[in-house]
């Protein structure tokens, strides 16, 4: 059995080279004890198992991101993990100079490769000629294949070449010339390396690079001074509809599936507790969420085609100056925008960013943004409270009031992070200084594929938090029982009523009784549960919420019952309050620990208390 | 001259990096921004003229004006 470990800089295409090679056989894990993720994979070649991993680009062995002190220490072994006896370098044909960098540094420290020069049609395209023989020589004999990975060229002559070079070569400890670590820093290390680059390359270069036209002509049109901006809203603005409209049939699809199959249940078993854990607990709390899977897939297959086009780099670009003056780095538009369809896929998003704390104040304030599970929650009371009359004659206030609602979301997640920048003393000093990548048409398949496993990652991490709660808020429900002369709904008697009559006292203020503190819990499970319980709580008839009538009675109900004050106080509390289990889930697993999630949810409920303690005194 | 106040479309080529965090140093050292290396001005950011936008060593790198100005240049 072989194993390939793919180095090389970011955007030199290693994960193309990867996708090509493994096909379908691929999977993630994070890294013995952090949060970087290694995508490993496996393939046969020539009735051989070989198996494949890719680590994070690095551009020198002097590192300074948590992904590339992966690969740096994955190089030294400090990692626990199987080491390849060789490397294969992936280099970018069309940008030479940094990659020999690395070309370099390995050679420095004794660590054999086998060097992929990739992107070969591209650079023959802009003209490029070399002689790779010379440029073997010159690097100590190393064997060059040349590959084009989207196009899974060169590429079998490439694992040949490893399989081979690998066989050759007997497993030994790197041997790091001494001060090799302070000497990387020194300017005057760096001047002699890329000295000898020049060098080498003006030996090899039998015809020299074009420059890329087509990113210098793109690039004088969506960073132009005035189009610029409007491109970006375009781009922002269709993603978020596209997210939405592509969604939607799959997202209908999931639920009619979860529905026969609750149905298929109702008619193989009989009414008892079992059904209703199946039906009432598995399949709608784990229904509830899977549901804004299609939302999951969709963004990231937006997100990995902008970044594989290279656009995610000039959304930075464009934006960093205003988001930096809010604490947030210009990449943090992309989660913060996402959040609005669903907090789960926006917090998961937040890895683009590079910075530490940026990265945790961006997951802390995603959920504040409204997510469209509180959709039915804001219409429901908007409906409410709000009379649906025009404004300006063409304007629909209840829209308006939405409008506002989501604009207030946005707001305070800015708002919060500006506070966390200003009060908390940044462990890391933030940078812009970043690497805009030429553009390049992405390949479709890879793209997919990666937003597939990222969508197979929250099932199956998030997955087993989301069923286990769900049982449990299913058990808060249903126990115990009612008895049997009971003439109120079964809610009335279980442990959720007791919890909400308990915590009743510390929600007085806010206006709430013990109904809506009861229908609170189940909707930890899934916002728009609130509806439903709310339902349940009265016994409203017909337990359809999407059925006019239902929510009609229901209306009526919670109009007659409340003040005003209430239902506001209620509605603003669903802007702050700790948002539904999974999103909680999430924060665990992004952020490997308790502590995130544990702070989002202490100050989340603080601020939630606070506005809704404020607006019912406004307006009682 | 910093960098900072580079002319658009005119190569410089860098003196000296000044700055007391060696972690943004050595940042700038792996993307090709070092003494005596060769860099250009290609773009300013929409609306603020901040961030901007250098072509070095073959690859465009964007900067904050205050981390450009970290950079010490000569015509």
């Amino acid at each position: 059995m072989s194993l390939i470990a793919l180095v090389g800089l970011p955007n030199s295409g290693k994960s193309s080279l990867f996708n090509s090679l493994t096909k379908s056989k691929q999977r993630v894990a994070n890294f013995p004890g952090i949060t970087v993720e290694k995508r490993m994979g496996e393939f046969s070649f020539q009735d051989e198992k070989v198996d494949i991993v890719d680590l994070p680009g690095i551009y020198t062995l002097d590192v300074s991101t948590l992904d590339e002190k992966v690969t740096r220490d994955y190089i030294f072994e400090k990692i626990k993990d199987e080491k390849a006896d060789i490397f294969t370098l992936v280099v970018d044909a069309t940008n030479l100079k940094k990659s020999l960098y690395l070309a370099l540094q390995l050679k420095e420290i004794g660590q054999p490769f086998v060097m992929a020069m990739n992107m070969m049609d591209q650079a023959q395209e802009r003209g490029l000629k070399l002689d790779l023989e010379k440029l073997s020589e010159a690097l100590g004999g190393v064997k060059i294949v040349p590959t084009v990975a989207v196009k899974n060229e060169g590429t079998s002559n490439l694992v040949q070449t490893i399989i081979e070079e690998s066989k050759k070569q007997n497993h030994a400890a790197i041997d790091l010339p001494k001060h090799f670590q302070r000497q990387i820093k020194e300017s005057d290390y760096i001047k002699e390396k890329f000295a000898t680059i020049e060098k080498i390359l003006s030996d090899v270069t039998i015809e020299k690079i074009q420059a890329d036209s087509f990113t210098e002509k793109l690039d004088s049109i969506v960073l132009h001074p005035l189009l610029g901006p409007f491109i970006l809203l375009a781009i922002l603005v269709t993603m978020f509809q596209l997210l939405f409209t592509w969604s939607d049939p799959f997202m209908g699809m999931i639920e009619g599936g979860f529905e026969s199959l609750a149905g298929l249940i109702d008619g193989l078993l009989t009414d008892g507790l079992f059904k209703s854990l199946l039906i009432d607990g598995v399949i709608a709390g784990v229904g509830g969420i899977l549901v804004f899977l299609p939302h999951i897939v969709f963004l990231f297959v937006i997100i990995y085609f902008l970044e594989d086009f290279g656009y995610l780099g000039r959304v930075a670009f464009l934006l960093d100056f205003t988001m930096r003056k809010l604490g947030l780095p210009g990449k943090a538009v992309v989660p913060l925008l996402s959040s609005h369809a669903c907090a789960i896929p926006g917090i998961m998003s937040a890895r683009i960013i590079e910075n530490h704390f940026q990265r945790m104040t961006t997951m802390m304030v995603a959920p504040l943004t409204a997510c469209s599970a509180r959709l039915p929650v804001y219409t429901l009371i908007i409906g409410i409270i709000i009379p649906n009359e025009q404004v300006l004659g063409f304007l629909g206030l209840p829209g308006l009031v939405l409008f506002a609602l989501y604009t207030f979301g946005i707001a305070s997640a800015f708002i919060i992070s500006f506070i966390a920048k200003k009060s908390m003393t940044p462990t890391s000093p933030s940078y812009l200084l970043m690497e805009l990548p030429p553009y390049r048409i992405p390949k479709m398949t890879t793209v997919l594929k990666n937003s597939l496993l990222k969508g197979w990652i929250f099932v199956k991490k998030a997955g087993t938090v989301i069923l286990v709660l769900s049982v449990i808020i299913w058990g808060l429900v249903t126990f115990p029982k009612a008895p049997a002369d009971a003439d109120k709904p079964a809610i009335h008697y279980s442990y959720a009523a007791s919890i909400g009559k308990t915590f009743e006292p510390i929600f007085t203020p806010l206006g709430f009784d013990w109904k809506i503190t009861t229908a609170l819990i189940p909707s930890f499970g899934a916002r728009e549960v609130l509806v439903s319980a709310m339902g349940t709580v009265y016994a409203v008839d017909g337990d359809d919420t999407e059925n006019e009538g239902f929510l009609k009675n229901l209306s009526s109900i919670m109009s007659s019952q409340y003040s005003l004050a209430t239902l506001l106080a209620l509605l603003v509390w669903f802007i702050f309050s700790p948002q539904c289990i999974s999103t909680i889930a999430v924060l665990k697993k992004e952020t490997n620990g308790y502590k995130m999630p544990l702070v989002y949810v202490v100050y989340s409920f603080a601020l939630a208390y606070i506005f809704a303690l404020v607006t019912f005194l406004i307006f009682s | 001259m910093k960098l900072s106040k580079s002319a658009k479309d005119q190569w410089y080529t860098i003196e000296s990096i000044e700055h007391q965090n060696e972690d943004l140093v050595s940042r700038f050292q792996k993307l090709g921004i070092f003494p005596g290396a060769q860099i250009m001005l290609k773009r300013k950011a929409p609306l603020f003229k901040d961030p901007l936008l250098f072509l070095v060593n073959d690859s465009l790198i964007a900067l904050t004006k205050s981390e450009a100005a970290c950079v010490e240049i000569r015509g």
